[in-house]
């Protein structure tokens, strides 16, 4: 997908289309839904005394990612032909149009919006995996930084013609290295950084599983926009990937379903829940260039390649990442950009890109390359910057204020009365 | 024949559960509770000043022992069990029981 995409575009170029506007209006509408479900879903899955905190957290997120989109992060990640950051032609919002014009269906201001809420969500997903531990203020200094000094050029590097774009064969749909490796590295950093909870709040269990659930739902609702939306245009394309998603989403489930059964001899709501959350993570860089075949690959192996991934990270390392960002949301990003690779089908890519089945090497030398160039950059970037504010301010929480939950010794507002 | 009430952090719950095992004694009954110790909670200070959290998470174990010569032993494997060295640690406190009816054989 290009910065200015046209990329599949089925009506006259510089046409206003309402039908698409009305689509790319609704899809980032379901994408802004998945930053609260992500507050539900995380919420959830950690002790009762942290609900609230989680909630503040995702709150918060949406207030910051907003402001440094609009005033520099869209400008930086969408604007110019510089090799690592855009310039600050769109800053403010200045200069985005309102009627179509440049071979898109919808126009810029919409489609700054629509990304807008995937700076959002890429955010909200990161403080998962290091819930619980990190001082609330420093999650916010955090956000601010990270969203110009990471996520701006990764945005840049896959969509905004930069790096990847210029010296790789790189197909991204709907954001597999920008938000899901992005995300589950920059968590990594973090939790690399700070280090792990206490025994106790690390053997908690979920307090509650109906809000996990829900926060689920919310996501795999937002999903059919996240990636239906990312075709730019009410087409072909966009059906293709909310189809491919649903029977992505539902393969990597059932496989999780089934790895577990055989494993553990019993299947529940949070293994359900991973698995397809799994399933929707790899499908997104694939969702517009793969047949439906392709699709279930996809999704029964994130489905048993994360259950793996999480039951990895979980016993045979020390890493506390609370819920499973890295093995979920990096690994299925992981698997998903190189499946992308795989399968890619010229017939479908507008830019005619074969994955390594139909014959083409470049894509997934090129999609290789990007997982791994993503990796190093996030993960060196966010550590820089998790350091660089320790240097100003108290990173953690103390064991005592950890013990007795964020929700209270940073907010002043449990979740619950009891 | 007593009754041995052990206060202790949630999370030295499983220790302690296997410690009483390890000698022997299988009959517990778990709790758990919110409560402060002589310390009256935990001080903390924000930027609007000090406020204190009183009603800490806490794990109350009760174990009755027919033997009275079993109540060392099962003190002992609670404070090995439990102890951290940090406040917070529990309290245990050992009744006298005045009658013990099992509920199936009467």
């Amino acid at each position: 997908m290009l910065s200015i995409p046209g990329a599949t575009a089925a009506t006259v170029e510089g046409t206003e289309d309402s039908g698409s506007i009305s689509w790319i209006l609704v899809s980032s509408a379901l994408v802004f839904i998945m930053a609260p479900g992500i507050a539900l879903f995380y919420g959830g899955m950690l002790r009762k005394q942290s609900m609230s905190s989680m909630i503040t957290q995702t709150l918060i997120a949406i207030g910051v990612m907003t402001l440094t989109w609009v005033i520099i992060g869209y400008s930086l990640a969408f604007s110019g032909d510089g090799t690592i950051i855009g310039n600050l032609q769109y800053m403010l919002m200045n200069n985005l149009s309102e009627s179509a014009e440049n071979g898109i269906t919808s126009n810029t201001l919409e489609f700054a919006f629509y990304q807008m809420m995937f700076a959002i969500v890429t955010a909200a997903i990161v403080l998962g995996a290091c819930a619980e531990r990190v001082r609330y203020t420093t999650m916010v200094w955090f956000l601010a930084l990270w969203s110009i000094l990471v996520y701006a050029p990764m945005a840049h590097w896959v969509w905004g013609g930069g790096l990847f774009a210029q010296y790789l064969t790189v197909l991204d749909f709907a954001g597999g290295t920008v938000v899901h490796i992005c995300a589950g590295v920059t968590g990594l950093a973090i939790v690399a950084f700070v280090g792990s909870r206490s025994m106790r709040t690390r053997s908690a269990r979920a307090h509650n599983i109906p809000f996990a659930f829900l926060g689920c739902v919310f996501l795999w609702f937002g999903w059919f926009g996240f990636n239906g939306g990312s075709a730019l245009a009410a087409n072909g394309t966009a059906v293709h990937a909310v189809v491919v998603s649903q029977i992505a989403a539902a393969c990597a489930m059932m496989a999780w379903a089934v790895i577990q059964y055989i494993q553990v001899g019993r299947v529940g709501v949070l293994g359900l829940i991973a698995g397809a959350i799994a399933g929707l993570v790899a499908i997104t860089p694939a969702a517009g260039y793969v047949d439906i075949w392709a699709s279930l690959v996809i999704g029964l192996v994130a489905g048993g390649l994360c259950y793996f991934a999480v039951s990895f990270f979980r016993n045979k390392t020390k890493i506390d990442d609370a819920l499973d960002v890295f093995a979920v949301h990096g690994v299925g990003g992981i698997w998903g950009a190189i499946a992308t690779g795989l399968f890619a089908n010229p017939a479908i890519v507008t830019d005619k890109y074969a994955g390594l089945f139909y014959g083409g090497t470049d894509l997934i030398v090129g999609q290789l390359i990007a997982v791994a160039v993503t990796i190093v950059f996030c993960f060196a970037m966010s550590y820089a910057i998790i350091w660089l504010i320790s240097k100003f301010m108290r990173v953690r929480v103390t064991e005592e204020e950890e013990m007795v939950g964020q929700d209270l010794t940073e907010h002043g507002e449990p979740a619950y009365l009891m | 024949m007593k009754m041995i009430v052990a206060i202790i952090r949630p999370e030295m719950c499983q220790p302690v559960k296997d410690a009483l095992k390890g000698i022997g004694v299988n009959g517990i009954t778990i709790t758990h509770v919110l409560g402060r110790g002589s310390q009256a909670g935990l001080k903390f200070t924000s930027r609007v000043g000090e406020f204190v959290v009183d009603e800490l998470d806490k794990t109350k174990v009760e174990v009755i022992i027919e033997d009275d010569s079993l109540e060392q032993p099962v003190i002992d494997a609670i404070i090995k069990a439990a102890e951290t060295g940090k406040p917070g640690d529990g309290r245990i406190i050992v009744l006298p029981i005045e009658k013990f009816i099992r509920i199936r054989s009467e």
